[in-house]
């Protein structure tokens, strides 16, 4: 057909772009969706493939955050898990399995600030990409400030660093090893030309080291991994171990010449954090803390009688909420914000929250 | 022989897991029409939206109907109408490939022509975002989709009267934006004078 509306059909995107097959991971994925939410399988969809451990994050403005978080990085929300308040929106991004919620700033929503506000981050994302090349481009030309360069780190991972639109600092990060399994070489414009031989050495050795079918993200590490800052670090270890506990994963504890810990790991229900001092990643909660770690665990009745027991601060009590969990708040002693939960009810879609 | 789409929808009220099948056959067209008027990463999140919409209204759906496209087609656009910053944000991306395209495809003697196709597609863009979203609709389901009259009626739940009245007013913006008429200014201010005249 050739007539005055030829322009307008040229201007399709995929005459102009070689035109991909749709990805059939996403109609899958998507299908998926469909037919547990028509099964009603999908109840309770905030909790469903929902790691044991994810991050909430603070915002003044929740629904601009949303809008960047998933244009500039990638993210994809959970559209039925959404849950609109008159004092704000909740809402729960994903990538891969792992996932980050995000809502209003308040002092009466559970005293959570927005780095805006505080200015400080408490705690820092690390979110595990499967690009991270393409995700760094992406962020960049969205807006994103970097504040990390792309770069190619001893201990086997190519990484950057962003500060959202609110001050909230992400982390990205992939394995070297599936960089080069996908057959792509990092981009040399990238590297890091202050590397220090031993570092490249050192860098080297983790690549050989690792299978050659790693997966991404690094077996037993979550997608989305919460880096909390403590003042005290080797204090936190026992306060967390002995109040909630968890379990320090010793051989990644990193000590200082004077022999204070810097940081470590610690396993959390079947998944894991780390923690660390205060550093250009983020501070301790001394001016506001700006997220909340949201956990299952598999008995948060026994878990709620232990953290009691031990000492630890409980901000709301164990209840029933709407949402299908059975859930606790408790803070920790230099301030960070925990909710413990069991999911025990799966509740219908629609269900006014 | 395979089922009719209205004897699945009807099915799918008894057995809602038959609603599978209609996903199985549309995702992939409905995922393309997400992508080319959006920003391609919300192509997903829309997609899911339109299928559940879809399937808690399935019982409206006139079962008589052997396809169930331009229904479908009606549900994605009304999906589309909270993402119009992000469409006018992707016209004019695809505006600036195309014309970087026409600059870079064109021998040295047509320099000049390619000048102009260079002011051409930003222009065209432009006018295409001012457009109210009614008459951008009808025109892109027709120019992009290749949707029939009568089935973007079905799909806006309009008169095809309606949608002939819409798309010529749409074309005749897109005449008015020839290289040789040299009004282009115009076009857009009319458009933006007339406003968006949605219900």
């Amino acid at each position: 057909m050739t007539d005055d509306l030829d322009p307008l059909r040229q201007l399709r995107p995929d005459r102009l772009l070689s035109d991909d097959p749709v990805d059939p991971q996403i109609l899958a994925r998507e299908r998926d969706r469909l037919m547990s939410t028509i099964t009603g399988t999908s109840a309770g969809a905030a909790n469903r493939r929902t790691p044991s451990i994810y991050p909430r994050l603070a915002y003044q403005d929740e629904r601009a955050a949303l809008e960047f978080l998933t244009r500039a990085f990638g993210f994809r929300e959970r559209r039925e898990a959404r849950m609109e308040h008159p004092t704000g929106m909740l809402a729960w991004l994903e990538v891969g399995d792992g996932v980050v919620m995000i809502g209003r700033a308040g002092e009466n929503l559970h005293g959570l600030h927005s780095p805006q506000e505080s200015g400080q981050t408490t705690m820092m994302v690390n979110v595990y990409v499967d690009n991270v090349d393409a995700h760094y481009r992406k962020a960049k030309a969205e807006g994103a400030r970097i504040v990390m360069d792309l770069e190619d780190m001893f201990w086997g991972d190519r990484r950057y660093e962003a500060l959202d639109p609110e001050g909230h600092r992400w982390h990205f990060g992939e394995r070297l090893s599936d960089i080069r399994s996908r057959g792509s070489d990092p981009d040399d414009q990238h590297r890091d030309p202050r590397m220090s031989e031993l570092n490249q050495e050192k860098m080297m050795s983790a690549i050989e080291q690792a299978e050659p079918t790693t997966s991404n993200p690094p077996s037993g590490s979550p997608r989305i991994l919460a880096h909390l800052i403590y003042d005290d670090v080797g204090s936190a270890i026992g306060w967390l171990t002995e109040v909630f506990g968890f379990g320090e994963r010793t051989e990644a504890r990193h000590v200082a010449g004077d022999g204070t810990i810097g940081r470590t790991q610690m396993h959390v229900a079947d998944s894991l954090i780390t923690i660390g001092e205060p550093s250009i990643h983020g501070d301790s909660p001394r001016r506001g803390v700006s997220s909340m770690l949201y956990v299952y665990v598999n008995d948060v009745g026994a878990h709620y009688r232990q953290a009691q027991a031990a000492g630890a601060t409980v901000v709301t009590e164990l209840d029933d909420r709407p949402w299908g969990d059975r859930c606790y708040q408790a803070i920790d002693p230099e301030g960070h914000q925990w909710t413990f939960a069991q999911h025990v009810r799966d509740v219908a879609l629609g269900h006014d929250h | 022989m395979d089922d009719s789409d209205g004897e699945v929808i009807t099915r799918s009220l008894a057995d809602p897991t038959a609603f599978g099948t209609l996903f199985d056959r549309y995702a992939a067209m409905l995922f393309r029409f997400f992508v080319r008027r959006v920003d391609p990463s919300a192509a997903d999140g829309l997609l899911s939206d339109v299928f559940r919409i879809a399937f808690e209204r399935r019982s409206t759906f006139d079962a008589s109907r052997t396809t169930a496209r331009p229904w479908l087609y009606g549900i994605a656009t009304n999906v589309l109408a909270k993402h119009r910053r992000s469409e006018a944000r992707r016209l004019r991306a695809t505006a600036a490939l195309a014309a970087r395209r026409a600059f870079q495809d064109d021998p040295a003697e047509r320099v000049a022509a390619a000048v102009d196709a260079r002011e051409l597609w930003p222009q065209l863009a432009e006018a295409i975002a001012d457009l109210p979203a009614a008459e951008r609709d009808a025109l892109l389901l027709f120019a992009w989709e290749e949707l029939s009259y009568d089935e973007i009626a079905l799909a806006l739940g309009v008169p095809v009267g309606t949608v002939r009245s819409r798309l010529n007013r749409g074309r005749g913006r897109l005449r008015e934006l020839a290289p040789s008429s040299g009004e282009e200014p115009s076009t857009v201010s009319r458009a933006a004078q007339r406003g968006d005249c949605d219900p």
